[in-house]
């Protein structure tokens, strides 16, 4: 038994493995299989949902199989860590089950010339992605998973693009779930913050803590925006249907059973640890709400088939978060129940668009019409598929819709205001119900457009549009057979999947059996309603029509976000033209303000007392001369820099100045020096200038001299002040005294000056000789190279 | 002072006198030998000596952690133990990439002086690393940044190049202004060069306070943060491509690694605080608002970017600015987590540079619609693109996730009763959210858009290895961050 746990263990990796290790072998493979590559992945994915099935025995006896690794950073919660619940579980059989089908159906969808050992790999990878956001154990891998799906999801979508609508569209999935994904990692550092572990059991387990802590709030919001931006949830909802330009097989995995199902798998999974509180309520259901009819309202304004299923997908994704919401175990029943069998139907539907744009070459609801007879088996799984979206008695889409009703009506003892979310369920499904009788009824019946019978030119089949090749039949077929078998005994999957799935969902084992006949009781009420309703909508859909028109909104989410992009990126260009205009001058103004306001403050915390110096040294006539020549000099410098020679000569000038300077304070050494870089410096200047134009353009107005101007003084007063600072503060030991004992002992001479010169900064005098020298030589340079430039003319 | 045996000292230098040896090497044989062969020949012979200098240096890196203990020459002047060996190494192995890079690329006549100018950078950077002592520190920080003025400048034909090295010089000269300024107040006030030393006499007085202020400004300029990073986007853009990626990356290794040394050892009792609640002056508050602004700039200009070398300017200063929250953070584990993002974030960026500096010249420019459509014209260089801007972006499981990771968790967990430091980080994140915007528009050209030309791109096989060489790093430092943050941990322990 032991061992056979172990065996069942390491399934769980090779789940996630075996799928991602033949994505990694799929060029290599490639080589080998050729066109046949396809079938290398249908058989990694049958492998995948195998092992999954292998595990069911320990899901079953509520004994989840744990498979964790001390990786990558197990000090800080993150370790890799997987378990198969019934709620993983069953959500993993999904996407290994419909990736088999998808596998199968692409094989056959894709042309010669597209790139397949690639798709199969993007493909495969995903899916190992999207496997392990559902097992993981903990927070943090199910977040790393999750950011890897929209990763690999980019490269699917991105891989056909050719033109810019489809482009945006790509762009606009991966931004907007990037965002949503990075609040969700905020969210998740908050709630290690809060509660030590990213555990999900023990999450689950310490509920209360979680509801009780002052941050629930903030996380809360934090993980909700993760999960709408995914799931496509007002208002993040409008980046779903721009995404949907990718190929059918894409769209079909990505939008029925995967990418955008993430975000209600994590609903689902942090459903034991939030239900309950009001703001949960609230927040989800209302915008489960406002999605499921913002949804099927958009539906019935597309014209596009696969913008049609988009919007409805959006709006099944709304109810599935409304019922949520609710956060009681009718609500957690019908929402885990609704979310497999939308995942079925709708696969099929994309799977049948799929086929009708590949016999036909258009999408166009207007154009299509009466394909029943050119395609009669097309037309029937078509049917069931439509019909289950729809809620038609004896398929599966009618089971849960009954749930749902049941679950509104359920509230409405609390008030007569509750009776609200059933008018709203209401209005929800008969719009559900009219766009698939479209998808159906309007592709199918009526009367065949001659055009489309003889077209063959757009039509990428060969001939006139006929029932495809079993390959792409039979995944169509499967998932409409699944549609009907849960539709009609419901028994099996109800023991097998939904079972374990509810109780983890709920947090503990639910009892229940699911019927198709209740009685009469309100919700096949509703249901008959909804239906007759939709009928009658349906009859006069023109009229709708036109009021849509009427009705149509110019404003929406995704004007919202085109401006916000727009104004950003506006913005941001102007900032950039504002800062970095490419002067120095500017430069130097944004760098040194800062400073000089840092200073100040500094100085001011100090206070004046002890910048000042209590006293100054006394200054002789003499002094006081030389230093308002040197600042008269130092002006003129300024004054006349427009002519480059001139300003030169009255630099050497300032030089000259502080080099007597040093004179008078005694150190001849320092005055020589100082004396011979002038010299050389002069002469190196005017040898450049000498190239350059005799006089400075005015590059600057005079405001920004001014501006200039006020920083220089600025800059140079705060200086001043840390330099005076100097002579104010009591510097511990005067480096003087240093040199003054240790001048004879160690360097055996009387002369200080002259000791620290030889002995003390022998190296440094060194120093000062060799860049001289080196100067000297530079200037020895140009020189020389004027004169031969003078012999050659 | 117990005394030092010779052949710890010969271990210590080694590296170092390699080097030196070997940029002798390729100059003179440049001159002497190469005078007359073709381009190629010259830039990859020269290239091949310059890469087995650094080789050698390698070797003789990796003798260091066999010594016996840390080896301290002439007072502190050149500390080696086993951190500066490993971060060594990582200037080594940067500069090694810089180099291959450089062999494709077009580096102008003057090919000797080229590698020359390139090993004598890394022989500054070398000694950054491995000094204490503050006007070592002064010296080595010179060497190495009048290398790259002059590297920068080595598109002599091109107007760009030149005004980008005016630019960048005056910048650097101004911030050499700042950083002696401060470094002489710090002796004038401690009475010592020496870091320990320092950090044994602090007190707080205002002198050391403009000290301090200044030796942050200057290094401030160096590592390029707001607001003293003006010269990076125009140095970047301007300068031969592998030289941009020598500025981006290795300079930066060493800058952030004196950094470290000189705060958490030198002025170890000035931090102050940057808590939401408590602002109090010292080293933290300086780098908690300059490394905010770097954050929320650097990220929010680099939006509007067309340019793919200026992006990475602005990305560079934001990701200065995210290193700064791992200072603030003010902690052993703090300092670990910068030195752990300087290596992801250098490598990540070497790699980047390298991609563009193997594509740009055959596609034309590097603009991004110069790229557009690239993942079919190179699909493996675009592979790799992939992989770096992703890591840059903070991806998981890549480097740069945990990169991110660690330093923001330094910040959280310096000050955990009240959380004073959240605000950074949440800062931090939203930041990178914003950066995620302005990555993905590269991706975008590589990946999405499609170009005029759909000719295929072959690039030398040595290349293409040595990049994906990075790529394998930066993905191993995601999948066993653990592991190596361990390693820094027991290595910052000891310093």
């Amino acid at each position: 038994m032991v061992g056979g746990q172990i065996l069942s263990v390491m399934n769980l990796m090779w789940v996630i493995a075996v799928p991602l290790l033949a994505a990694l072998a799929t060029p290599l493979v490639g080589r080998v299989l050729g066109r046949a590559i396809g079938w290398w992945a249908v058989a990694a994915s049958l492998v995948a949902a195998g092992l999954l099935v292998s595990l069911s025995g320990s899901v079953h006896s509520g004994n989840p199989p744990v498979w964790s690794v001390e990786w990558p950073a197990p000090d800080w919660g993150m370790r890799l860590a997987l378990y198969a619940d019934g709620w993983g579980w069953g959500f993993g059989l999904v996407v290994a089950g419909i990736g088999t089908l998808i596998c199968i159906y692409a094989q056959h969808y894709l042309s010669d010339a597209e790139p397949r050992a690639r798709f199969f790999m993007y493909l495969l990878l995903f899916e190992s992605a999207m496997l392990g956001v559902v097992l993981s154990a903990n927070l943090v891998g199910l977040v790393i998973f999750w950011e890897l799906t929209s990763a690999t999801s980019f490269l699917l979508i991105g891989f056909w693009h050719t033109q810019e609508r489809a482009r945006y569209g790509a762009y606009k999935a991966l931004l907007i779930t990037g965002l949503g994904g990075l609040a969700l990692v905020a969210g998740v550092v908050l709630i290690y913050l809060a509660m030590g572990t990213t555990d999900i059991r023990e999450l689950t387990a310490r509920a209360g803590e979680v509801q009780a802590h002052p941050w629930f709030v903030p996380i809360l919001v934090l993980v909700l925006l993760g999960v709408f931006t995914k799931s496509a949830q007002f208002p993040f909802h409008f980046w779903l249907p721009d995404a949907m330009t990718a190929p059918t097989p894409v769209s079909a995995f990505l939008h029925s059973a995967t990418m955008v199902k993430a975000g209600v798998f994590l609903l689902g999974r942090i459903h034991p640890i939030f239900r309950g509180r009001e703001e949960w309520f609230w927040i989800v259901s209302s915008v489960g709400m406002a999605t499921m009819l913002l949804g099927a309202y958009g539906a019935l304004r597309k014209t596009d088939l696969k913008a049609l299923l988009a919007y409805s997908t959006i709006s099944q994704l709304g109810l599935i978060t409304l019922l949520y919401g609710f956060g009681t175990q009718l609500a957690a029943l019908a929402a885990t129940f609704h979310i497999f069998n939308h995942a079925a139907f709708k696969a099929g539907l994309f799977l049948t668009v799929g086929i009708v744009d590949h016999e036909t070459g258009t999408r166009d609801k207007r154009v299509l019409k009466g394909l029943a007879k050119l395609m009669p088996i097309t037309a029937v799984l078509c049917g069931v598929c439509a019909l289950a979206s729809a809620g038609v008695p004896l398929l599966n889409g009618f089971l849960s819709k009954e749930l749902f009703y049941e679950e509104m009506v359920a509230h409405t003892g609390r008030g007569w205001w509750w009776w609200w979310w059933p008018a709203m369920a209401v209005g929800g499904s008969v719009l559900t119900f009219v766009y698939s009788l479209e998808l159906f009824h309007g592709v199918f019946f009526g009367k065949l457009d001659p055009h489309l019978e003889t077209d063959h030119g757009q039509s990428r089949g060969h001939g006139q549009p006929h029932d495809p090749g079993w390959g792409m039949l039979a995944p169509v077929a499967i998932l409409a057979a699944i549609c009907l078998k849960v539709g009609i005994w419901p028994g099996g999957i109800e023991r097998y999947i939904l079972d374990p799935a509810v109780a983890a969902v709920w947090g503990q084992p639910v009892d229940f059996t699911i019927k198709l006949w209740h009685g009469f009781t309100a919700p096949l009420i509703l249901s008959i309603l909804t239906a007759i309703t939709g009928l009658v909508i349906y009859w006069q859909r023109h009229r709708l029509a036109d009021v849509q028109t009427r009705l149509a909104w110019p404003f929406g989410a995704n004007t919202i976000y085109d401006a916000a992009l727009k104004g950003l990126v506006n913005g941001t260009g102007k900032l950039t033209d504002a800062l970095q205009n490419g002067r120095l001058r500017s430069y130097l103004w944004l760098a040194l303000a800062p400073v000089v306001v840092v200073l100040t403050l500094i100085l001011g915390r100090e206070g004046w007392s002890r910048i000042w110096p209590a006293q100054f040294s006394p200054l002789a006539p003499a002094e006081a001369v030389l230093l308002g020549l040197l600042i008269v000099a130092t002006l003129a410098v300024v004054a006349v820099n427009q002519q480059r020679l001139t300003a030169v000569i009255v630099l050497g000038a300032v030089g000259a100045l502080v080099s007597v300077f040093y004179l008078v304070l005694s150190a001849p050494d320092l005055a020589l020096t100082q004396l011979l870089i002038e010299a050389i410096t002069i002469i190196l200047f005017l040898l450049v200038l000498w190239q350059l134009p005799k006089s400075v353009p005015a590059l600057s107005t005079r405001g920004e001299r001014f501006r200039d101007a006020l920083l220089a003084v600025g800059f140079g007063v705060v200086m001043c002040l840390v330099v005076l600072a100097v002579a104010a503060a009591n510097v511990p030991k005067p480096v003087a005294d240093f040199y003054e004992a240790a001048s004879l002992p160690r360097g055996g001479g009387r002369n200080i000056v002259n000791v620290i010169l030889i002995d003390f900064r022998g190296f440094d005098t060194l120093g000062e000789i060799t860049v001289l020298g080196i100067a000297a030589l530079g200037a020895l340079a140009l020189m020389k190279l004027r004169r031969r430039k003078e012999d050659r003319r | 002072m117990t005394p030092v045996p010779y052949c710890s000292i010969f271990t210590a230098l080694t590296p170092v006198l390699i080097l030196v040896i070997g940029a002798f090497v390729a100059l003179t044989l440049d001159i002497v030998r190469l005078r007359r062969s073709t381009m190629t020949v010259r830039n990859r012979t020269l290239g091949m000596v310059s890469i087995l200098a650094l080789l050698g240096a390698a070797v003789a890196l990796t003798r260091q952690f066999g010594l016996p203990g840390p080896v301290t020459l002439l007072g502190q002047t050149l500390v080696v133990n086993h951190l500066t060996s490993l971060f060594n190494l990582v200037i080594v192995g940067l500069t090694i990439l810089t180099i291959v890079i450089s062999m494709e690329g077009d580096v102008g006549r003057h090919v000797g002086e080229y590698y020359a100018t390139l090993l004598f950078g890394s022989i500054g950077m070398l000694l950054l690393v491995s000094t204490e002592e503050l006007i070592t520190i002064f010296v080595a920080l010179e060497l190495t940044s009048i290398c790259l003025y002059i590297l920068t400048a080595f598109h002599k034909g091109a107007l760009r190049s030149q005004e980008a090295a005016v630019k960048y010089f005056m910048f650097g000269a101004i911030s050499s202004a700042f950083l002696l300024f401060g470094l002489s107040y710090v002796y004038g006030i401690t009475g010592t060069t020496n870091i320990r030393e320092i950090a044994a006499q602090t007190t707080s007085s205002t002198l050391l306070s403009v000290g301090l202020l200044f030796t942050v400004v200057g290094f401030g300029f160096k590592v390029a943060v707001v607001p003293f990073h003006l010269w990076a986007p125009d140095a970047y853009e301007g300068a031969p491509t592998p030289v941009a990626a020598f500025i981006a990356t290795g300079s930066k290794v060493a800058s952030f690694f004196v950094l470290v040394k000189l705060l958490f050892i030198g002025f170890a009792g000035m931090q102050g605080t940057a808590f939401c609640y408590k602002f109090s002056s010292g080293w933290t508050m300086l780098l908690a608002s300059t490394g905010a602004a770097s954050m929320i700039l650097g990220n929010v200009v680099a939006i509007t970017q067309r340019n793919i070398k200026r992006l990475l300017a602005y990305s560079s200063i934001a990701h200065a600015g995210y290193v700064f929250i791992g200072f603030v953070a003010a902690t052993e584990f703090g300092a670990t987590s910068v030195l752990f993002y300087v290596i992801v974030y250098a490598l990540t960026n070497l790699g980047a540079f390298g991609v563009l500096a193997a594509l740009a010249n055959r596609a034309g420019g590097d603009d991004m619609e110069h790229f557009a459509g690239m993942a079919r014209r190179a699909p493996f260089l675009s592979v790799l693109m992939l992989i770096f801007f992703l890591s840059l972006a903070g991806i998981p499981p890549l480097g740069g996730f945990f990169g991110k990771f660690y330093l923001f968790a330094a910040a959280v967990q310096s000050e955990s009763t009240k959380f004073g430091l959240l605000w950074l980080v949440i800062l931090g994140i939203a930041m990178s959210a914003v950066s995620l915007y302005y990555y993905l528009i590269v991706l975008k050209h590589f990946y999405i858009i499609d170009g005029k030309d759909k000719s295929r791109i072959q690039t030398p096989v040595y290349l293409n290895t040595a990049l994906a060489a990075v790529a394998v790093a930066v993905v191993l430092l995601g999948l066993f961050p653990e592991q190596v943050l361990a390693l820094l941990k027991g290595l910052v322990a000891q310093l």
